[in-house]
């Protein structure tokens, strides 16, 4: 995965946020994708103009101890949210 | 030739026997189900002797399902061909693959795929005095939102599973269907007063049968009850947006919880707790 592209949602996706955590539905690709705490955090800081790299450094400020799991995270829900369509590197 | 129409969800198959011994073979099946009897068969079967199948052969609408005798492995093939005719064109409601059960009127609510572990869990259940309502499919009415349809067949219990539930059903052949493919025990062998319109579930249980592992209870958030009910969604395609707004209502309505279970004498120590909450105080 290239980090340095911005992850952009694609924007027909029906979303439902509960508690800290997210369902997205994704109607073309007839699929949900469950986003725990973490994978919400990832969601919301996708605006469009961040980049993988941007999220992991964002998170990794908050969380300095935990910057390896971070970037393992971050680019594991990414690649998912692109793997099912519901999200686009560009 | 005798047809008869099997009805569920406002949908019907008709189903032709080819002798009197398939007659009461299908009798035996599908006994329970009370449709209204009204609905407009849209898919027929047929199931005829045929010694090049084995036995007998079900066909319909120039398919062939498949053949063998009179028994358990013949009735999967049944039900799998029966449900395709009940609800894949239906758009009037939610269908989902669960077990359900109740209890005081209370419904726990058992969604799986096939093989999850659900007719097994629901066995367990039915033998702890739990009210067997289905095995396999439960559909919400758009025009009744605040209740549950059970598609109310016999409980079918695959060889695998099999001898450990035999103990727990107190019936004895001819009351239920026995063969080396597994287990069917009609709704009147276990249970003969039941409804098959249920009111919503009140406990969500995901069961997942894991063999030698140690039995794990774990509660499952809203967001994840969504995912893991829209994996059990069975007539989605027909649904705006694949019944997600369904979906999350009845995610929403009850706690879940996710059962990784291997044996059952793990059950009876671990659930209870979980179950009391539904008791009638």
């Amino acid at each position: 995965m290239d980090l340095n592209k911005k992850v952009l949602l694609q924007p027909d996706f029906l979303l439902e946020r509960i508690d800290k955590e997210i369902i997205v539905y994704h109607p073309s690709s007839t699929t949900s994708i469950y986003l725990n705490e973490t994978g919400a955090l990832v969601w919301e800081l996708c605006n469009g103009s961040a980049t993988t790299a941007d999220i992991i450094r964002l998170l990794a400020e908050v969380y300095p101890e935990s910057r390896a799991q971070i970037e393992q995270d971050v680019a594991d829900i990414i690649g998912r949210l692109v793997a099912h369509g519901i999200a686009s590197l560009q | 030739m005798t047809d008869v129409l099997v009805s569920f969800a406002g949908r019907a198959v008709s189903i032709r026997c080819g002798d009197r011994a398939a007659l009461q073979f299908i009798n035996f099946l599908f006994q329970d189900l009370s449709g209204d009897g009204t609905a407009c068969p849209e898919t027929s079967l047929t199931l005829r002797p045929s010694p090049e199948a084995g036995g007998y052969l079900l066909e319909g609408d120039g398919t062939v399902f498949g053949g063998g005798p009179l028994g358990v492995g013949l009735a999967a093939l049944l039900f799998d061909a029966v449900i395709t005719g009940l609800i894949e064109r239906n758009a009037e409601g939610l269908a989902l693959h669960a077990g359900a059960v109740a209890s005081y009127g209370k419904v726990v609510l058992l969604p799986g795929v096939s093989g999850a572990g659900k007719s097994t869990l629901t066995a367990w259940l039915v033998a702890q005095g739990y009210s067997y309502l289905t095995d396999e499919l439960v559909f919400f009415a758009d025009d009744l939102p605040a209740r549950m349809l059970a598609f109310t067949r016999p409980l079918c219990i695959k060889s695998g599973a099999a001898p450990v539930v035999r103990p727990l059903i107190r019936t004895e052949v001819p009351a239920v269907l026995e063969d080396d493919q597994g287990l069917i025990v009609p709704h009147r062998a276990v249970n003969p007063e039941f409804a098959p319109i249920a009111s919503l579930p009140a406990l969500i249980l995901f069961p997942a049968y894991q063999p030698g592992l140690p039995i794990t209870v774990e509660r499952v958030s809203t967001a994840k009850t969504i995912a893991l009910l829209m994996g059990c969604n069975v007539n989605g395609r027909n649904l705006l947006n694949h019944g997600f707004a369904r979906v999350t209502r009845l995610a929403r309505s009850a706690p879940a919880h996710r059962v990784l279970y291997s044996r059952f004498e793990e059950l009876a120590t671990a659930l209870p707790e979980l179950l009391a909450g539904l008791e009638v105080t």
